[in-house]
């Protein structure tokens, strides 16, 4: 199994402007409640010197904050590999059978060596969606079993005690468009099911297009769609974010407070399967994607924190909660 | 940048290093050692610098907290900080700028990087152009409507 190699431009491709690729994978510590992602994401014409390899790795602790960074370097001084992209302080490689990830960021105080196996079914989008006047293909693995270790802030964490989600995106976008997405990854401590959430919009959140939610339980995968599929937002988050890169961050100042939602509620039903997710985030990390071709700025919500689900999957009742990451994107 | 510098002259302090900066007349950017009239100055240290741009504070908590001053008439200030900005919008796609951060990060001259300093503030969120404590500096400015 495996969520494909990097989907580099060819050298003729008249789009490649626009090309991005990433590479993401969400921990998940539940003994800690620590939760965050290390990434790892090319954008831009390789052939193009503003083109950058951007790596992050951002875990939040509960009540000690964000701990990690940003690293964005030419396309030059990353190795870009067919399955794996390596930057000085941040990498993320996938193999066959699972993924590799690493930070070292010893200035913001987060180190993390995970090895993590594919435990769970991929989920792919099974076409390309449109993106404002581009689009955007993923594929992903709801389910990881990572070993390994990160050490945030004073705290060594064991991530064999922890959860893991891995995806990847391609596709041809300028960041600053009239697009947005929000998608999600909500994962109980295992054995339990676990939920990925993908919508993708306009950039007001108003219009959408085609919301995936997949429940994944026992090996298999059961897929909501259209009028079987509620998700609505609610409230607003009382947390400032983190922004990152700076520098671009303090460029836009005017986003530096964002009308971020509390709550996000998911209803999701076929008659005979059903699925209920509640998610109030504690904390918002705030990334800045500035299109390194053409002026424009996307920004990256990360929201982290708790959420509670009841379902039924295949005639079994489940209840509980768990960890989730949530991208709420303009 | 140069429309909006126009013939004014800056002076600039990092730490205990102070430069004057500011366009000749062949339009080119002379720094120089302090010397004579300007028509701004802002001043911070190292840290602070690396703390905004690793996002541990923005630039108004650098300005709240003491961390950043900048003095001069309004009109002068204003046209500083817009500078400011054309340097960061440039820098999102001009890799010889970010360069030039990653060398100033990375410089074997300068002490090594204390831990990161995040905002003194409560982190309670509020509506832009409503933090209490950004209308109180301005207030006490007489720079409020």
């Amino acid at each position: 199994m495996s969520t494909g190699a990097l989907r580099l431009p060819l050298s003729f491709d008249p789009t490649a402007l626009a090309y991005k690729d990433w590479l993401h994978v969400n921990l998940l510590h539940h003994g800690s409640g620590t939760v965050g992602l290390v990434n790892v994401s090319l954008h831009g014409d390789p052939a193009d010197p503003r083109s950058r390899a951007v790596g992050t790795a951002l875990l939040h602790v509960p009540g000690d904050g964000w701990f990690g960074n940003v690293e964005a370097v030419g396309f030059d001084e990353a190795r870009i590999d067919r399955t794996s992209i390596a930057l000085e302080h941040v990498a993320v490689a996938v193999e066959a059978e699972g993924v590799l990830a690493s930070a070292r960021l010893p200035d913001d105080d987060l180190q993390i060596d995970l090895t993590a196996t594919f435990a769970g079914p991929a989920v792919m989008a099974e076409q390309a969606l449109p993106l404002g006047s581009g689009w955007i293909a993923w594929s992903g693995v709801s389910r990881l079993r990572p070993q390994g270790s990160a050490r945030v802030g004073t705290a060594v964490l064991d991530l064999g005690a922890a959860s893991a989600y891995h995806d990847h995106n391609w596709g041809r976008w300028h960041w600053g468009g009239d697009f947005g997405w929000e998608w999600g990854c909500f994962l109980p401590p295992d054995p339990a099911p676990a939920f990925v959430l993908s919508r993708v919009t306009d950039r007001r959140h108003v219009l959408d297009d085609r919301p995936l939610f997949v429940a994944f339980a026992g090996g298999r995968r059961r897929r909501f769609v259209g009028a079987g599929l509620k998700v609505s937002w609610s409230g607003l988050l009382e947390a400032e974010p983190r922004r990152l890169p700076g520098a671009v961050a303090a460029l836009h100042s005017d986003r530096s407070s964002p009308r971020l939602p509390a709550k996000l509620t998911v209803d999701a039903g076929d008659g005979i399967d059903r699925v209920g997710v509640e998610f109030e985030p504690r904390a918002v990390v705030q990334l800045l994607a500035a299109d390194p071709s053409q002026p424009g700025c996307g920004f990256i919500h990360e929201l982290v924190g708790e959420f509670a689900y009841e379902c039924r999957l295949e005639g079994e009742e489940a209840s509980g909660t768990g960890l989730a990451v949530v991208e709420y994107v303009d | 940048m140069r429309n909006v510098v126009g013939p004014r002259r800056a002076r600039i302090r990092l730490d205990a290093e102070m430069v004057d900066v500011a366009f000749d007349v062949d339009e080119q950017l002379r720094v120089e050692e302090p010397g004579g009239d300007v028509s701004g100055e802002g001043g911070t240290d190292r840290d602070t610098v690396l703390d905004m741009l690793d996002g541990y504070i923005e630039v108004t908590d650098a300005i709240i907290e003491g961390r950043l001053a900048v003095s001069g008439e309004t009109e002068n200030v204003s046209r500083m900080f817009v500078a400011l900005e054309i340097l960061l919008d440039g820098s999102t796609r001009i890799p010889p700028l970010q360069e030039l951060a990653r060398d100033f990060r990375e410089d074997p001259c300068r002490p090594a990087r204390g831990t990161p300093k995040r905002r003194s503030r409560p982190a309670a969120w509020h509506p832009i152009g409503d933090d209490p404590a950004e209308r109180s500096v301005l207030d006490r400015h007489d720079l409020l409507p």
